[in-house]
């Protein structure tokens, strides 16, 4: 069964139209990329599963259980227990400045009392290191390097223990230099546990770690695949087209 | 003579520290709601909120204290505030609860829209309320943006408090005055100043200190 399954999801801003009918389905421990063109509709996508936006149309299932349906109103309380299927790493980190490392990824779980205070600490170091932080711990967000900060992310997301991890362009606010050490983190927790679908315009990193390609153009997904039938033998002249320029950048 | 004006002196700083004590307590709490009314997405109470935050910090503190202590008698025909000084304390309290209320919902409404969006989805996509999201993630920003303006309040508030005696209440400038008349004396309004500006220096430091507290995060 799908661990993910999204159905005609529609969302608008006013009078434009952002997602204009967007399937998605993915099985446990896949990592999906999306790739496509500057206001596709990648973000909202993305914004859409985590709830930050409510489509008006469409259904999201999570393991076969319904969790969104663009028909039916849905509460607050709702929208808090079904996200949690859900984490989210932002372009931007969004680390929250007055907690060290260690503090911003047990914040939540510890405010929801997941699980004993102390085992929350102890998962915490796990993912502190996980991502290379050991001597960082302590640290406060001002005092890390953007792609530290943006492993910090990770990891505050990992701690949830998500269904589905969401990644939207986490090395696109990074210098250049520093997108290397987040891509190695994102390969390192594929694994048969992890299911993660990951916006982004590295195009070398989504072939090498993807098992599935899904490219978003003007609301639609445009064409989808493994990654050796999107990049090797792409259909769809807009995506030929898009390639065509992703190369030339 | 000096034991006596330091007698009354005391006596009308005491009234002084109360009604800015008093008035913080009030006045601090009344304005995170009102900052809360003037952010509402509730049209109605938005700009209801607006309205009176407009009017109170459009004009004098002094005309305000007029017209909550007359005001009530005049037009109900009942004086509300209770009579003697008791009552001229309450309405002077009430008054400055309002206008800095109304001050400092304003200071309170920058600071928080000042902090990034991106705090509070991050905070929410991790499954917190929005409750938790303000207090345990946004309230220390904004404390931290906003320790420079409320130091300039709480100044404000030192100085405002004279204005109490518009009104009859006893408080310190007009202890001091009381010798001018009676004896001649300069000095004792002297030693007033030399009050304040110890009050306020000293609010000046621990406002120093707490921004220097929470220096360590940005
Ligand atoms: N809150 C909003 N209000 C109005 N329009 C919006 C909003 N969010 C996004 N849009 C519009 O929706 C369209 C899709 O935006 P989105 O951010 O999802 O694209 P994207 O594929 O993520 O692009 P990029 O690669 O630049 O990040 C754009 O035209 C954008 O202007
Ligand atoms: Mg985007």
């Amino acid at each position: 069964m799908a661990i993910l399954e999204i159905k005609n999801l529609h969302k608008s801003f006013g009078k434009t139209e952002v997602l204009k009918g967007v399937d998605l389905s993915l099985e446990k421990g896949e990592v999906l990329a999306i790739i496509g063109s500057s206001g596709g509709g990648k973000t909202t996508l993305l914004r859409c599963i985590n709830y930050l936006e409510l489509a008006e149309e469409g259904t999201i299932e999570v393991k076969g259980e319904l969790i969104y349906d663009g028909e039916k109103s849905i509460t607050d309380e709702e929208i808090r227990k079904n996200r949690l299927h859900f984490g989210m790493v932002f372009q931007q980190f969004n680390l929250f400045p007055q907690y060290t490392v260690k503090e911003n990824i047990t914040l939540a779980p510890k405010l929801l009392k997941k699980y004993p205070d102390a085992e929350i600490d102890s998962t915490a170091d796990e993912l502190i290191a996980k991502v290379g932080l050991s001597d960082k711990a302590d640290n406060y967000p001002w005092q890390l390097s953007g792609g530290q900060q943006q492993r910090v992310a990770i990891a505050r997301a990992m701690a949830m223990e998500p269904d589905i991890l969401c990644f939207d362009e986490p090395t696109s606010a990074l210098d250049p230099e520093l997108t290397g050490e987040v891509l190695r983190v994102i390969k390192s927790l594929k694994s048969k546990d992890n299911t993660m679908v990951i916006v982004t315009h590295e195009m070398g990193f989504a072939k090498e770690v993807a098992d599935k390609i899904v490219f978003i153009d003007n609301g639609k997904v445009e064409a989808a695949g493994s990654p050796a039938e999107i990049f090797d033998n792409p259909k769809s002249e807009r995506l030929k087209s898009f390639l065509a320029a992703m190369l030339k950048a | 003579m000096f034991q006596q004006v330091m007698m009354e002196l005391t006596t009308g700083s005491v009234k002084t520290l109360e009604i800015f004590f008093l008035t913080l307590i009030g006045s601090l709490p009344l304005g995170l709601l009102i900052s809360f009314g003037t952010m509402s997405r509730f049209l109605p109470l938005k700009g209801l909120m607006k309205t009176i935050v407009w009017i109170v910090r459009g004009t004098p503190l002094m005309l305000q204290l007029i017209i909550i202590y007359y005001g009530p008698g005049l037009i109900l025909g009942a004086n509300i505030w209770g009579m003697g000084s008791e009552g001229r304390f309450i309405a002077v309290l009430v008054a400055f609860i309002i206008n800095y209320a109304c001050y400092f919902s304003e200071i309170y409404r920058g600071g928080i829209e000042s902090i990034p969006q991106g705090q509070y989805e991050a905070g929410e996509v991790l499954g917190l309320s929005k409750r938790q999201v303000f207090f345990k993630i946004v309230l220390l920003q904004v404390v931290k943006r906003i320790l420079p303006p409320m130091s300039n309040e709480f100044i404000n508030l030192v100085k405002d408090t004279s204005l109490a005696r518009i009104i009859a209440v006893y408080e310190l400038i007009w202890a001091g005055q009381v010798f001018i008349k009676s004896d001649g004396l300069i000095w004792p309004l002297f030693m007033t100043g030399a009050y304040y500006l110890i009050f306020s220096g000293l609010l000046t430091i621990a406002f120093a200190k707490l921004e220097k507290k929470l220096s360590y995060f940005k």
